[in-house]
């Protein structure tokens, strides 16, 4: 029997249940919703006043300050509209290594679903881009709980067999945007980080808020194998022949540096960075990342 | 031996390790990779780094093994050079190896003294001084290549020194010590190392005195004789045959001359007579102080091609003086091609007869089993058919005309070096052979034919001069005071007209008594390695009485010698005379090799220009007395033999007295050391010269241990 919500982490569901996915910012959504927008409107949250000109709906003259200052003024209120979060998932060969029980894939799929799922219950909007070379699938951000269900159908059938290309596909998953979106990057950025740079530069244009994922496999981190080992390269890379002991610490410095530069990068374009050990649960990821996300100031 | 053999099956047990070991080394586990782009950039720039290690691993070699040779070659710098010191100075050591230095007492020879004596000044030496070893005999030449700083090499170059063979010039051995000084200023020192021969010390005389005045305070001079009392000495003078040529099955006369350069009577001295190593006879002679005594062997030879003959004294306290020797060539028959008017062709008596008589001494001459020159004829018109080499000789009488097709061949035939007798005579047109053979200047005659002369008395010989009586033709007609020409008639003769020309040797001129000077009728013209005799006057007795007069035998005979020795010089030569043989164009490809009487053996190559090849051996490599073997290493039944002989006059081997050397030298500022080498002296501010060699070794050490470390590092890694 095909079960539905294959990627549907139980266990993280239960960890943020309670929880609901807060934008830190204005959002510019196209409903009305819970969630501040930079516009104001007539709404319920009082504002301020301002003069009355021709042309204004009388039905909004405050009547009271008309008695006080013997002028007309308009009541103001600040508007109320939804969320729209996109998810940008890299779905590239690089992403299939997992030296433990889940690949780095099937972490990212997992994390993709619990946040659609997470954000449409609180009847928010969420999109999906699938891509590897180029962008695969792309899901229009809607808050109806089916996407879980399309996006699970989705990465069931997705193959990782290509190479990643983050900006030409972050240039073009830009276009399909409005503004004010949370914008959620889930990879393990095996790319030259200038491409992620003038990427995230791109989003940050339309104000977006963005949230990185970097997927790590602890082997990667702390490369801790033994003996000879031939490593196959994924994404069209030759195969090698080592010993890792050998190579560890030149290793270490050359992965810690790539890191480090994909951090200062998202400092410096105002993007949030979540690293992800994959070796561990998801739930105690998204409980993390969702406390933080409650104590962090906003921006 | 063991206790428990059968424990030793036990070793097997270290095959378990081995497997274990090979076993590891050959499990590779395989994984999918995808943070590659690290591990590729590591292992490009461990590559990188590898190559410059690599290069690096290279240039420590090179330093090691540069280093390392220079460091053998142990280089030296002068501290004078290097500016550190303003005083500077050179030793040399002067041996006389001349072979009156093999005079033996006992056990030792004059020479071992010598060296031992040249050991123990370099002994006495202070370490770091340059020294320079030089023997010198006829000529001089240093051990060292200059001035050496390692005692011990000097040390076990001259324990390795051997007398030579050449006779003593000690003028010439000090004129080569000091331009080996190679400093104007400083101290400059000269020990000689002689046994100050009498003769040799004589006759140098007042020259070496002015010269050891003159270079008084320059040079400081330290003689150290090894002289003896002996003074006897029996010398092998030489070793000769009274034939050119031997005929095979023929008797051959052996000289052997002894010279005794002793001051008493030589008795009894034995005599012994070797031929190819074997000896033949021995004899017992008796020789006078300063006196030769000749002794006669004869033998009869029993195979054809070069014989060694050897001389030899059995006791004598000289060995290299003890043996002379000589080549004797024995040969089946001499090849001469007689060339006539084809009309003589035939007749009893022509004009080659004579000729022949001379050469042949036998009632059929050359038709005799036992002569030597063998003589065919044909007719002017065959002389372009014949293969001119075969002939050892041509000879041309009276012929009528020499066609150009005639000339060429003859011009060919001594250009190789062949040789050829020319008479004329009363058939001879003389602008045929004017056209042919004097062709202006570049024929085989370097003059012109010019008129017949005779007197115009009947039977009224004409003036009939020997010139250039030195020539080997006349040696035993007209040298050494010697002139048994003056009966000699010539009633009619051609004569030539002198040019100038160095290929011409003018033998003999005619006179008439209308002539105001005599005009030249007997002719050496030298053309291309060969030689051409012509005499104007006939063979026969139709205008002369040459031919019947007893000169024309030694003439015959001169003149056949005298050709012949141009196609080889002779076999017989000093010590350190050049060798020149005239070979074919089939034996200018060959490959020669020389073998000395030592066992050295030295290959040789042809050399050819303008169509003459010519083998020559440098004077160098004929240092050895005795007989050296030229083989034709494409054909090895060609082998001849050299034989090469000592200048005697080493012979006489009287010392002077010690008392006599510390009165002629001293009084000149000249050291006599008469201690035995013991004589320390003065070398204060000599130059010190610093050897580098200890450098270049630890520099050589500094890169192996770079090279290793680096090499370590580098297996370690990969």
């Amino acid at each position: 029997m095909k079960v539905l919500t294959k990627y549907l982490n139980k266990q993280a569901i239960a960890a943020i249940a309670k929880m609901d996915m807060e934008p830190r910012g204005l959002v510019a959504g196209s409903q009305a919703g819970n969630h501040k927008s930079p516009f104001q409107g007539f709404s319920v949250e009082f504002a301020g006043h301002r003069e009355y000109v021709p042309g204004d709906d009388i039905k909004h003259i405050d009547w009271n300050v008309f008695y006080k200052k013997d002028k007309y003024f308009i009541k103001q209120y600040e508007a109320e509209t939804n969320l729209v979060c996109q998810i940008f998932l890299d779905v590239s060969e690089s992403m299939r290594f997992g030296s433990h029980e889940k690949t780095k894939l099937d972490f990212a799929y997992e994390l993709a679903v619990c946040l659609t799922y997470l954000v449409t219950k609180a009847s928010d909007k969420v999109g999906c881009c699938v891509f590897d070379e180029t962008i695969l699938q792309y899901i229009r951000p809607s808050n109806s709980l089916a996407t879980v269900y399309k996006l699970n159908s989705i990465l069931e059938e997705t193959k990782a067999t290509k190479k990643t290309s983050v900006e030409k596909n972050l240039m073009d998953f830009a276009e399909r945007l409005g503004r004010r979106e949370i914008v959620i990057l889930i990879s393990d950025f095996l790319i030259n980080p200038e491409e992620l740079k003038r990427g995230l530069g791109r989003l940050r244009y339309d104000n977006h808020e963005i949230v990185l994922f970097h997927m790590i496999d602890p082997y990667e981190k702390d490369f801790p194998m033994d003996g000879r080992i031939k490593f196959i390269g994924l994404e069209g890379f030759p195969e090698l022949k080592l010993q890792p002991r050998q190579i560890r610490k030149a290793y270490l410095e050359k992965f810690n540096n790539h890191r480090d530069k994909i951090v200062e990068i998202c400092e410096k374009n105002r993007v949030e960075y979540v690293e992800v050990d994959t070796s561990k649960p998801l739930a105690e990821l998204m409980f993390q990342y969702m406390v933080s996300r409650l104590t962090h100031i906003t921006r | 031996m063991f206790i428990h053999f059968a424990f030793l099956a036990g070793l097997g047990l270290t095959a378990i390790p081995i497997i274990i070991h090979i076993l590891q080394k050959n499990r590779v586990k395989e994984m999918e990779w995808a943070a590659m782009k690290f591990l590729l950039e590591i292992v490009e720039e461990q590559n990188k780094k590898i190559q410059l290690e690599d290069l690096l691993l290279l240039i420590l070699r090179v330093l090691m093994f540069i280093f390392l040779v220079l460091g053998i070659a142990r280089p030296i710098m002068s501290i004078s050079s290097a500016g550190l010191l303003d005083s500077n100075g050179q030793i040399v050591i002067l041996m006389d190896d001349s072979y009156s230095m093999s005079t033996r007492e006992g056990l030792e020879t004059r020479f071992d003294n010598a060296k031992k004596r040249a050991i123990k000044l370099l002994e006495n030496q202070p370490k770091g001084y340059g020294v320079s070893i030089v023997r010198f005999n006829q000529y001089s030449t240093t051990l060292t290549g200059g001035f050496s700083v390692d005692h011990e090499l000097l040390k076990q170059t001259v324990t390795k020194m051997k007398p030579g063979f050449l006779k003593g010039n000690i003028e010439n051995g000090l004129d080569y010590a000091i331009r080996l000084f190679t400093k104007d200023e400083g101290k400059k020192v000269i020990f000689l190392i002689s046994d100050f021969q009498e003769k040799d010390w004589a006759s140098a005389g007042a020259d070496l005195t002015n010269r050891i005045k003159e270079l008084n305070g320059k040079i400081e001079f330290t003689f150290i004789p090894v002289t003896d009392s002996i003074k006897e000495n029996v010398a092998v003078e030489s070793v000769t045959s009274t034939q050119s040529a031997v005929k095979l099955g023929e008797k051959a006369t052996i000289i052997g001359v002894l010279r005794n350069y002793g001051k008493e009577v030589a008795k009894d001295q034995n005599v012994d007579f070797l031929v190819n190593g074997s000896l033949v006879e021995s004899s017992i002679a008796s020789i006078p102080p300063g006196q030769t005594a000749k002794i006669i062997f004869s033998y009869v030879p029993e195979e054809s091609g070069d014989q060694r003959i050897e001389v030899k004294l059995r006791h004598d306290k000289v060995e290299p003086d003890n043996s002379s020797f000589f080549t004797l060539k024995v040969v089946d028959q001499l090849r001469v091609l007689g060339v006539l008017d084809e009309s003589s062709i035939g007749l009893k008596f022509h004009e080659i007869t004579m000729a022949d008589m001379a050469l042949n001494p036998f009632p059929l001459a050359s038709k005799d089993e036992r002569a030597l020159y063998k003589f065919e004829y044909i007719g002017i018109s065959s002389l372009a058919s014949v293969k001119l080499s075969d002939y050892d000789f041509v000879l041309i009488a009276n012929v009528r005309d020499i066609t150009g097709i005639d000339a060429k061949p003859l011009e060919d035939y001594v250009k190789q070096g062949g040789g050829v007798i020319m008479f004329l005579g009363p058939n001879v047109k003389l602008e045929t052979y004017n056209n042919n053979l004097y062709k202006d200047g570049e024929g085989l005659w370097s003059f012109p034919l010019s008129e017949q002369v005779a007197e115009s008395e009947k039977d009224k010989a004409l003036e009939f001069n020997g010139e250039n009586k030195e020539h080997p033709i006349w040696q035993f007609i007209l040298s050494e005071g010697r002139n048994y020409l003056t009966p000699f008639k010539v009633f009619k003769s051609f004569t030539f007209d002198v040019k100038e020309n160095t290929k011409a040797i003018v033998l003999g001129t005619v006179k008439s008594d209308k002539m105001n000077i005599a005009k030249p009728c007997l002719v050496d013209f030298s053309y291309g390695a060969g030689h051409v005799i012509v005499y104007g006057s006939s063979s026969n007795m139709k205008w002369g009485r040459f031919p019947i007069h007893p000169s024309f035998v030694a003439f015959m005979h001169q003149s056949f010698k005298y050709l012949k020795s141009f196609s080889s010089s002779s076999s017989n030569l000093s010590i350190y005379a050049e060798y020149k043989k005239k070979v074919g164009l089939e034996e200018s490809q060959a490959s020669y090799q020389l073998i000395a009487p030592s066992g050295s053996a030295y290959t040789l190559s042809v050399l050819g220009e303008n169509d003459i090849y010519e083998l020559k051996i440098d004077s160098s490599k004929l240092s050895e007395h005795g007989f050296y073997k030229l083989v034709n290493l494409d054909d090895k039944t060609k082998e001849s033999f050299l034989s090469i002989n000592l200048d005697v006059s080493e012979g006489d081997i009287s010392c002077m007295q010690n008392g006599a050397i510390e009165s002629s030298f001293k009084p000149l500022g000249v050291n006599v050391d008469l201690s035995g080498g013991e004589l320390s002296v003065a070398l204060n501010n000599i130059d010190p010269i610093t050897e580098l060699a200890f450098i270049f070794l630890i520099l050589a050490f500094i890169c192996w241990v770079a090279e290793n470390l680096l090499g370590y590092r580098i297996t370690k890694r990969s």
